[in-house]
């Protein structure tokens, strides 16, 4: 335990050190959805959470982020579609690059609600809206102003059944979100977000409030969506990412210690960190 | 507490253990002794409750049971001097209608009849066939009863006239309108200002904003009543003149709208409670949709706090249905059954004011009027207030 | 897949502004709104200053034994020549005179006798003045008759040339024999009943009356709307308030503490607390009836402060059980965890944890209990508040001539004005005030506000201002408090 450098120091010094320097970011042959470069990311209270991160999304692949409580996985993933910018005085520095268009999605001069259109997320926690099974899967679409009823069923339909949802509610679409079981309320969440078509998917430990067997449903999916979009997911379960993710990158104390493929990672760790991690030693 | 009765009783038994041992039994009395005088306190309310509710019994059954005796004087013909009494239709005893037949009389110049002015049983007339009266002398009394039917029926409240009337109904439309003159500020303002405090404003504005704005709820109604009466009333009677409406300087209208800006306080803060109470991960939700923040406020914070909104509400029409001072000035004490705003008309609780600020001797069936209405208006704050309290405790069990 | 065509884009960026667009807009109906608020308030008290303002801030001198000014009565100021006390008189202004007599005696000494002076400053009867024919003792004053042009508006709203004469006249002896001159002011205002006391040019001491400067606050209610002020209804308001927190505070308090730390869960407690929300939803004008049926007519308390003390206590009632509850739920229990872990009593955990933490709290919602009872009107008006009350109730202990004897002085003086005066003697009367009649500022502002008069309007927004201040500033104080405690603790 000697290697890992004391929180207690780390919270009273100004920069977090690393008993082992991050290894450095392999380059990867997939196409890329995301770059994220020299990110770092400070909070109202100016701690800094994230330190320098550099890494790449591939494109229509699962790139999961793990590391224990505090590492600042949650808060890189909410960096995605700007959810700190809901709180004031949260401050981003460096890039995160939306390809192919090249835009940086933490640039002050992109809408925040342009980014989110484009990059959903499901939480932790279900979190449906008071609000029937069919408006909550059409509310991206009535937010955008869409009226036409045939256009929002067609949209509505083919999210559920991306959620894989679709036959368990078909025949109760006006009942309320808060009827369904957690499993069932999570691929609800999951089919909200599918509905505007988004191009990233952002999960944040999706699974963590959930049974063992809705989990395996949700984790079923997580790999049939990856079709379609691009997914970044954050889990607490190194199980989960080693079944579902294609890439997967270690963060603790803010800073990214390695990042690789999945089977690369858990088989072969680069860097020793890495390896009493997965192997249990702290977390 | 519940959560520390484990600890307490646990904690009992040992300091039972400890009393025993130094026989100190005059703390354990002591102790109790307290806790009688402090559970004494507790009842309290119930009491004052139980008091109130007796006390408008005590006037509003006497004033639908115990009969008031109705004189009725007899009646004038031109170029008489006396009449006679011809002939008795209605005997004593017997129960008349109002506008019955009860006497009938002969003169030289002609022949009348004395009709009842009110319904009820004749108690007394002075006088037999064949008795030569006066005209406008005291002949006959009736013992009148306000039936449930005079109180709910008829639509005019006049329990001083000398033909009183009891008809509820002109004070409710009174209460009614002005009420809904209230809300139809109160709401709209007091929703949107919610949504603000809410969703736009800074935490540390929001501070300073929301008690400042409770202060709206805080001046006292009288000074409310001025305001009505001297600033706002003559304002609205030069706006709606340009209308070419033309409005007396008592008008529910006014009194209405200084009403609503005095709930504004009421809708708007605990609407802005309910909605900070939704769970975070649900506002999250909605932004992480692109949703904007209006969007947010009316699709989901909204309906996800419609009880607690609804609460306020309730409770700010309580409020209204009960204010007196600012309906007593501005919207005038006169009885009228009415929903134009635009006219004076008296509430329930002006109508009280009204009556109190003559000098109304005790045990009469104006005195007990009073009650009775007092009464009606206590029944209906009562279930706005109920029902605003069963919603508002709803709410917050639910997350 | 993730291509995105820029149509897709622009079509996507345009919608967004169109609801940013709403977005704004609602966000500055929802600012304007709240500004237009607190400005309603704002309007209203700056409103209530400016019509108010007068009746605030002016005075006015009034006779110091309450008595009111005769038709005939004359204003001036005593001074002290050597051992001789004289009275200078204010100029007497003369008024609607026939300028064809009057106009040769200007600038020459006059004398007035008998009909004189009207009512104070405002003139006297102008046949009453002559030039000094034979002695100057068969004057009641003597002076010189100064004249002035002057444009005046007459009732038909045209200015007319009329000619204004004013009297200087000269000191006026006054006789001190019967009276101690140390009880003299030189330089004091007083007021003389011409009837009664000038004869042959000089005043007697006895008849004098001392003027004292008033204002709006030591004033009694009038029907003079100049000469209205507060002083019955503040000293009222304050008697009152002193009964309504002596009941309400020790009640709600102990309520609350039973509610919170000794009640049992179960159906009773229950029932309390509904009653408790849903009495403090009862409107004030039930409370109003509750005071006429029960404490007026039943318990014959009277229409007094007591009554008026206790309605308002039991009024306020709920709003401090529930700030009292409040507070008590706000200490942590692990602070009573560790008292009763230390071997002490339920009460003594109360009386030395839960008690002293949660004062500050109790001292919020007390003051909010207060602003609202002083508020409050409609309750006061069902019990008869609505009379005309220009005394103050009777101090617990005062120095004064017993009242029959003091009847008996009375029968005494009409055939002897010399008279002994009874001697005062202590009174200790500690709860007659409780007993007395009662008016308070908020009925004192509808009084005035109900009159027709604007005058009195203008003494109503005075009494608002006065009001609105002290239910504003106490309001404030609890906010502030409430800020203090919410950044102070810390557990």
């Amino acid at each position: 335990m000697g290697m890992i450098t004391d929180s207690s120091t780390v919270s009273s010094g100004s920069a977090p050190q690393l008993a082992h320097p991050p290894t450095p970011v392999p380059r990867i042959s997939d196409p890329l959805k995301a770059q994220v470069e020299s990110f770092n990311f400070f909070y109202a209270n100016g701690f800094q959470a994230l330190h320098g991160i550099n890494m790449p999304i591939a494109d229509n692949q699962v790139t999961a982020l793990i590391g224990p409580s505090g590492c600042g996985k949650s808060t890189l993933l909410r960096s995605f579609n700007r959810m700190h910018d809901l709180y004031s005085k949260n401050r981003y520095e460096g890039r995160i690059i939306l390809l192919p268009e090249n835009i940086n999605l933490i640039g002050p001069e992109l809408d925040p609600i342009e980014i989110r259109m484009r990059v959903s997320m499901v939480f932790q926690k279900p979190n449906p809206f008071p609000k029937s099974i069919y408006e909550n899967v059409a509310f991206g679409l009535r937010v955008r102003g869409e009226t036409n009823k045939r256009y929002i069923d067609e949209r509505v339909e083919k999210a559920l059944r991306g959620a894989a949802l679709w036959d368990e509610v078909k025949d109760n679409l006006d009942k309320s979100g808060f009827a369904l079981s957690g499993g069932q309320q999570q691929r609800l969440c999951i089919a909200r977000a599918l509905a505007t078509d988004p191009e990233i998917l952002l999960f944040d430990e999706p699974t963590a409030a959930l049974d063992p067997i809705s989990t395996a449903k949700i984790e079923d999916l997580v790999v049939e969506l990856k079709k379609t979009v691009t997914i970044i997911i954050v889990t607490h379960n190194m199980q989960q990412a080693a079944r579902i993710a294609d890439y997967t990158a270690f963060m603790y104390l803010g800073q990214l210690v390695e990042f690789d493929q999945t089977n690369q990672i858990f088989t072969n760790p680069s860097n020793p960190m890495t390896e009493q991690y997965l192997t249990g030693r702290f977390g | 507490m519940t959560d520390l009765s484990p600890a307490s009783s646990t904690t009992e038994t040992t300091v039972g253990f400890d009393l025993r041992r130094t026989g100190n039994t005059w703390q354990r009395i002591k102790e109790g002794i307290i806790e009688g005088i402090l559970f004494v306190a507790g009842i309290s309310s119930v009491v004052i409750t139980i008091g109130i509710v007796v006390v408008l019994l005590s006037e509003t059954i006497p004033f639908f049971t115990v009969p008031e005796t109705k004189t009725i004087y007899t009646p004038t013909v031109e170029g008489a001097q006396t009449l006679t009494i011809s002939k008795i239709i209605a005997p004593v005893g017997t129960y008349v209608d109002k506008g019955a037949p009860v006497v009938e009389f002969s003169s030289p110049a002609g022949s009348a009849v004395l009709t009842a002015t009110a319904s009820g049983k004749i108690l007394k007339i002075l006088g037999e066939v064949g008795t030569t009266v006066e005209m406008n002398k005291h002949l006959v009394d009736i013992s009148h009863l306000v039936t449930l039917r005079d109180f709910f029926v008829d639509t005019l409240w006049a329990p001083v006239f000398d033909d009183p009337r009891y008809g509820i109904w002109s004070l409710i439309s009174g209460t009614l309108t002005t009420t809904l003159v209230a809300l139809f500020v109160a709401i709209p303002v007091g929703t949107i200002i919610a949504i603000w405090l809410s969703e736009y404003c800074y935490p540390n504005v929001r501070e300073v904003l929301k008690p400042s704005l409770e202060l709206l709820a805080a001046v006292p109604t009288v000074v409310y009543g001025y305001f009505a009466l001297l600033i706002v009333s003559p304002v609205m009677q030069w706006v709606l003149g340009m209308f070419g409406i033309t409005m007396g300087g008592f008008n529910m209208l006014s009194a209405g709208l200084v009403m609503g800006i005095m709930i504004i306080p009421y809708v708007a803060s605990l609407s802005e409670d309910a909605m900070r109470a939704v769970p975070i991960q649900m506002r999250e939700g909605s932004y992480a949709m692109g949703a904007t923040r209006v969007q947010t406020a009316l699709r989901v914070l909204v309906p996800a706090s419609l009880s607690g909104i609804t609460s306020a509400y309730i409770l700010a029409i309580a409020r209204a249905v009960g204010e007196t001072m600012i309906v007593a000035l501005a919207a005038g004490q006169r009885p009228n059954f009415t929903l134009n705003p635009t006219q004076e008309a008296a509430t329930i609780s002006a109508a009280i004011v009204q009556a109190t600020l003559g000098d109304l001797p005790h045990d009469s069936t104006a005195y007990r009027a009073i009650f009775a209405a007092g009464l009606m208006l206590m029944l209906i704050t009562l279930f706005f207030n109920i029902a605003g309290y069963l919603i508002r405790k709803r709410y917050r069990e639910a997350y | 897949m993730s291509d995105v065509s820029n149509d897709k884009i622009v079509q996507l960026r345009s919608q967004i502004a169109r609801r940013k667009r709403f977005d704004r807009i609602f966000s500055s109906i929802g600012g304007f709104l709240v500004v237009l608020s607190l400005l309603t308030l704002g309007v209203l008290f700056v409103n209530l200053v400016i019509d108010g303002w007068s009746a605030l801030t002016s005075t006015y001198q009034a006779k110091a034994d309450q008595s009111g000014f005769g038709r005939r009565e004359i204003i001036g100021k005593l001074i002290q020549e050597g051992s001789e006390w004289k009275l200078q008189l204010r100029p007497l202004v003369l008024t609607d005179v026939d300028d064809a007599t009057l106009q040769p005696l200007v600038g020459k000494e006059v004398g007035v006798k008998g009909r004189m002076a009207r009512a104070p400053e405002s003139g006297f009867d102008p046949s009453s003045v002559g030039p000094i024919e034979g002695p100057v003792e068969n004057y009641d004053l003597v002076g010189t008759l100064t004249r002035q042009q002057m444009s005046v508006i007459d009732s038909q709203g045209k200015t007319v040339q009329t000619a204004v004469y004013t009297l200087k006249a000269r000191p006026i002896l006054v006789d001190v024999s019967g009276i101690d001159p140390s009880k003299l002011n030189p330089g004091q205002d007083v007021s003389v009943d011409p009837k009664r006391a000038l004869s042959g040019g000089a005043v007697v001491a006895s008849n004098i009356v001392p003027l004292v400067t008033k204002n709006f606050f030591n004033s009694f209610p009038s029907r003079d709307p100049e000469q209205a002020g507060i002083l019955s209804a503040w000293v009222g308001t304050l008697l009152i308030m002193l009964v309504t927190m002596v009941i309400s505070v020790p009640l709600g308090v102990a309520a609350g503490i039973y509610l919170e730390e000794y009640a049992p869960k179960n159906k009773l407690t229950a029932l309390i607390e509904v009653n408790i929300a849903n009495l403090a939803g009862v409107p004030s004008i039930i409370w109003g009836l509750l005071a006429l049926g029960l404490f007026v007519y039943i318990i014959g308390t009277g229409r007094s402060i007591q009554t008026a003390g206790l309605t308002l206590g039991l009024l306020v009632l709920p709003i401090v059980i529930i700030s009292t509850r409040e507070a008590i739920r706000s200490i942590p229990s692990t602070i009573r965890e560790a008292s009763i872990g230390l071997g002490a009593t339920k009460w003594q955990t109360v009386r030395y944890h839960i008690l002293p933490y949660s004062l500050p709290g109790i001292l919020t919602g007390s003051i909010i209990a207060l602003s609202r009872a002083i508020g409050e009107t409609a309750p006061l008006v069902t019990i008869g508040a609505l009379t005309f009350i220009a005394f103050l109730p009777p101090p617990p202990v005062e120095y004064k001539v017993p009242e029959a004897e003091w009847a008996v002085y009375q029968e005494a003086l009409k055939a002897n004005p010399s008279a002994p005066i009874p001697e005062k003697q202590w009174h200790f009367q500690p709860t007659e005030w409780l007993k007395s009649g009662f008016t308070v500022l908020p009925i004192q502002l509808f009084q005035w506000v109900s009159r027709p008069q604007k005058e009195f309007h203008y003494n109503a927004a005075a009494a608002g201002v006065v009001l609105l201040a002290l239910t504003l500033g106490l309001n404030g104080t609890a906010i502030y408090l409430r800020y203090r405690l919410r950044r102070k603790i810390s557990w």
